[in-house]
């Protein structure tokens, strides 16, 4: 037997369907795209050296996410790290304080839901969450991986992923009520849509 | 129901994981509590708005370059000299190396032989992202960060400029400052990373060469 059954082409055939989907996920846990374009590039080394077993793989995607987790994971406790929040001093569109570069920060029309809710003030109260937390509410709700898959990829049972997925979903909604994302103005959004469902209920209960 | 139930109940309503006789009295309540649905509405516009959290696309040629140098790393080399300034961790990847120095403002290191200077090997137009670790043991609001590049080497989006600077605030722990860099052509030099806060100053070298792949 040669070193290897398994050709780069055969592996690349096999990885390439993968690809956006595990940077996704990457880029929810790392949070930028040169850290997920890193991960992603650290789990394909790692599973080129395996790739005789990668065609007896049933399910080759949650494989490939619980590769990346661990990886992730382990990456992390060696080598936490934050991205410096930088404004730059001397580019032609920005002051010398810097305002006009934290104006520009202001969401754009795609980054407000119909209903006014600034999803900028969500990613900053995802930011603040535990990363256990954060990895769960990402990985179902922004991602759409169901609790028995996120279950396969970090190992967490479905039952404590249940529980984690709970408490921060809920404590999304204490940092977004405390900073004010919530106002006046969206609750009368959110009264519509309590009535609607209200009229939803009283329908069926009809 | 009441309302402390309703706040154990809310994420399996959201998922539908109710059943009929728990999901007729959660509504129930909700028809009756002002408080629980207001509740239920903000978790519901979370709910709505997690799908469109930004994402950045992939840089361009994402899947083509992860899958070369999965094969290419399978015997990872170091691509970046392991006498860094404070250390470094190098990632085998093309697009993204790693480069770990010692934290702001504290003292250069004395005596031994000279160290020799970080090092990243470029392909001409290929982009190329250096992640700059900067370790701190304190937090520092208002530090300056000047970068500088040598003769055809160019930070992406900041063509024909060979000085950079912002504005930044350190946390206390390892703060990272990725650069994308673009090599125009054959160069060698020195990437100059000056770091100010206060009267005081911290300057790291890395050395870079780009050559035509």
């Amino acid at each position: 037997m040669s070193v290897s059954n398994t050709s780069h082409s055969e592996f690349a055939q096999l990885l390439r369907p993968h690809l956006r989907r595990l940077y996704r996920l990457a880029y929810r846990l790392s949070g930028s795209a040169a850290d997920a374009e890193d991960l992603v590039q650290e789990v394909l080394v790692k599973v080129y050296e395996r790739r005789d077993e990668l065609t007896s793989i049933r399910a080759l995607e949650p494989w490939l996410g619980r590769v990346l987790y661990n990886q992730f994971v382990d990456n992390a406790r060696r080598y936490a790290r934050q991205r410096l929040r930088t404004v730059s001093l001397d580019s032609p569109e920005v002051g010398s304080a810097g305002e006009e570069a934290v104006a520009s920060r202001e969401p754009g029309p795609d980054k407000i839901t119909a209903d006014g809710f600034d999803i900028s003030k969500l990613n900053s109260a995802v930011a603040q969450l535990s990363l256990d937390h954060r990895t769960v509410v990402l990985m179902h709700d922004s991602e759409g991986y169901k609790l028995e898959e996120i279950q396969i990829i970090t190992g967490v049972p479905v039952g404590t992923l249940k529980s984690r997925l709970h408490r921060a979903r809920a404590r999304l909604r204490e940092i977004l009520t405390a900073d004010g994302t919530f106002s006046a103005d969206s609750s009368c959004n959110s009264v519509k849509a309590s009535e609607n469902e209200l009229q939803r209920y009283t329908r069926s209960a009809q | 129901m009441n309302c402390k139930d309703i706040q154990d109940r809310l994420s399996d309503f959201l998922d539908g994981e109710l059943g009929s006789a728990q999901s007729d009295a959660f509504g129930t309540h909700i028809a009756e509590c002002s408080d629980c649905r207001e509740t239920l509405s903000r978790a519901q516009t979370i709910a709505v708005a997690m799908p469109r959290l930004p994402i950045e696309p992939p840089p361009n040629g994402f899947e083509e370059r992860v899958l070369r140098q999965a094969a290419a790393c399978s015997t990872p080399k170091p691509r970046i000299s392991r006498a860094a300034i404070g250390g470094f961790v190098a990632a085998c990847a093309a697009s993204v190396l790693t480069i770990a120095l010692m934290g702001p403002f504290a003292p250069a290191p004395t005596g031994g032989a000279a160290q020799a200077l970080p090092f990243v090997a470029m392909t001409v137009d290929q982009p190329q992202t250096v992640n700059l670790v900067f370790a701190s043991n304190s937090a520092l609001e208002n530090v300056s960060l000047r970068i500088e590049l040598p003769e055809g080497v160019e930070l992406a989006g900041y063509a024909g400029r060979r000085e950079v600077v912002w504005r930044t605030s350190m946390l206390a722990g390892k703060n990272v400052l990725p650069l994308e860099l673009v090599a125009e052509g054959s160069a060698s030099g020195e990437i100059v990373a000056r770091l100010q806060h206060g009267d005081t100053e911290q300057i790291f070298r890395i050395s870079v060469s780009a050559a035509v792949g």
